[in-house]
């Protein structure tokens, strides 16, 4: 086969099932723009994360005068603090640990409430002291929490990665549905690859029956199916790229970064990776779906 | 060349057999008319030739090929070695007359320096060198199956299979092509036709194969359609 020929066959195919050609690349193009965007969500997620995580720590307050827990009698004695100590520094998972008095305690609070009225009704005693805890994986919370929780002196023990979890799994949530919706949108670009594929067949049997009977390859009746289909799903991808880059420079970096400064965005390199997985989706599904129905609709 | 050993062929959803216990042999350089009535399986035995079908029982071999058992890989080189006419021509509405007959190059991967040297050639051999740019819509009947001939021997095959190739021509018309088939023949091309055109097979005194019901019931050299020996 020769290129020239195989390229004047695809350009004459697409410009003959112009319609269909557009269909099939505005299809491919919402598609993977939906599969990007669910992928850019999962790099957002694991960026913040890792962020966040890293800052996040375990909390252990320790008994206070009006405490209640069935490990308290009274206020933690010097004893019971030397001992938590001594249990902590046993913990694998245990990276660093601070301990903040009542007083450090209140003197954290003034910092963040400065100027409001609520500091007025607090005592440094209302505070409890604490340690805080940095744990070398937020994940290993359990085990911590396990040797500690029955220590005497020990109040309570808090995780604040729980409440970052929360708030993840909204964004889990949202990804999911992104992903759900592109899986669909896949589907559909499938069945309309073999239905723009099925039509050029059939619009071009008089071609391909005279290419069998003068002993063209399958692979070259083939070919020009194949390649019309593979361009039509390369300019899709372009487009959902362009869309996805688009959204990291104006949406991102013009919008979202400036005004949440306290949020880390994904990086370009981030977003740079998603883009040849897209292509390979976007050709690689449309190809695969091209390639069926010709087996189906262009027998040898 | 070509040899048919007690070949039937059953279709699926029909109690005759298209074909029944069929001995031919073809001698490479022979050109040969199989003629009988529609149905009488003529079509069937040019399918059998081109691997579009496959006997039921028997075995049928083109030049040393024992064409049931080539692979499917390998039909589209076997068809390669032989060219193939068909009654309504066959050429492709957008090409012209020099690029329909190039299609048979083209998909076979020749150079387009290979195809300019060759065509001109070609055309000039079926009278055509006066119309390579024209359109077949352009074309009369016969000058269209003068280009599909040019298309079948464009690869120059050992075999040329014509299916009823004068059926939508008018008599001078078809005289001028088979002429053309004759002087195909004597370059040692073998060619097997079929048709039920009379006056044709009258006038060229060839080999003829008749057949009916599925049946080879006449194998006549220099032969002629009505004398069917009853």
């Amino acid at each position: 086969m020769r290129f020239s020929f195989v390229s004047k066959e695809v350009g004459n195919g697409l410009r003959r099932n112009f319609t269909m050609t557009v269909a099939l690349i505005v299809s491919v193009a919402v598609s993977l723009s939906l599969v990007g965007a669910a992928l850019l969500m999962s790099a957002q997620v694991d960026r913040m994360k890792g962020y966040w995580y890293d800052k996040i720590e375990v909390s252990i307050f320790l008994c206070g005068n009006t405490s209640v827990a069935f490990t308290c009698t009274g206020a933690v004695t010097d004893e019971q603090r030397k001992n938590i100590e001594t249990v902590l520094g046993t913990l694998e998972s245990v990276q660093d640990v601070f301990y903040e008095s009542s007083a450090d305690a209140y003197e954290q609070f003034k910092e963040q409430f400065a100027g409001s009225a609520i500091l007025a009704n607090i005592s440094p005693d209302a505070l409890p002291e604490s340690f805080r805890v940095k744990l070398d994986n937020p994940e290993n919370f359990e085990k911590v929490a396990g040797a500690l929780q029955s220590v005497q002196g020990v109040e309570s023990i808090q995780d604040q990665r729980q409440l970052l979890d929360r708030f993840f799994q909204i964004l889990k949530g949202l990804q999911s549905f992104a992903l759900a919706i592109a899986l669909a949108m896949l589907f559909v670009t499938v069945l309309l690859v073999m239905n723009t594929v099925r039509v050029a067949a059939f619009a071009r049997r008089r071609e391909t029956s005279i290419m069998r009977s003068v002993g063209a390859s399958n692979m070259s009746i083939r070919l020009p199916f194949i390649l019309e289909a593979a361009v039509a799903a390369v300019i899709g991808s372009t487009l959902a790229t362009a869309g996805i880059l688009a959204s990291k420079y104006w949406l991102i970096d013009g919008k979202l970064a400036p005004n949440l400064t306290f949020i880390p965005f994904v990086t370009w390199s981030e977003v740079l990776a998603i883009v040849p997985v897209l292509y390979l989706v976007g050709v690689g599904t449309t190809v695969l779906a091209a390639s069926v129905t010709l087996r189906r609709y262009l027998k040898g | 060349m070509i040899n048919f050993d007690n070949v039937s062929k059953h279709y699926k959803n029909s109690n005759t057999p298209a074909l029944d216990g069929i001995n031919l042999n073809i001698e490479q350089g022979d050109f040969v008319f199989l003629v009988g009535q529609s149905g009488s399986g003529k079509s069937s035995l040019l399918r059998l030739l081109l691997k579009e079908e496959k006997p039921t029982s028997g075995t049928v071999t083109v030049d040393g090929i024992n064409v049931a058992k080539l692979p499917n890989r390998k039909v589209p080189a076997f068809r390669r070695t032989m060219g193939i006419v068909f009654q309504d021509f066959r050429l492709l509405p957008g090409k012209t007359v020099f690029d329909n007959v190039a299609f048979g190059m083209e998909v076979i991967g020749k150079s387009k320096k290979e195809i300019e040297q060759r065509i001109p050639a070609l055309l000039e051999l079926v009278g055509l060198e006066e119309k390579a740019h024209r359109l077949p819509s352009e074309l009369s009947g016969g000058e269209q199956q003068r280009v599909a001939l040019a298309r079948a021997f464009v690869n120059q095959p050992k075999l040329l299979l014509a299916d009823e190739p004068t059926g939508n021509l008018d008599p001078s018309t078809s005289v001028g092509i088979m002429k053309l088939l004759d002087r195909i023949n004597r370059t040692g091309t073998t060619i097997v036709m079929a048709t039920h055109d009379v006056a044709i097979v009258d006038q060229m005194r060839k080999r003829i194969v008749q057949m009916e019901n599925g049946k080879i019931i006449r194998d006549q050299e220099r032969g002629m359609y009505g004398h069917t020996g009853q």
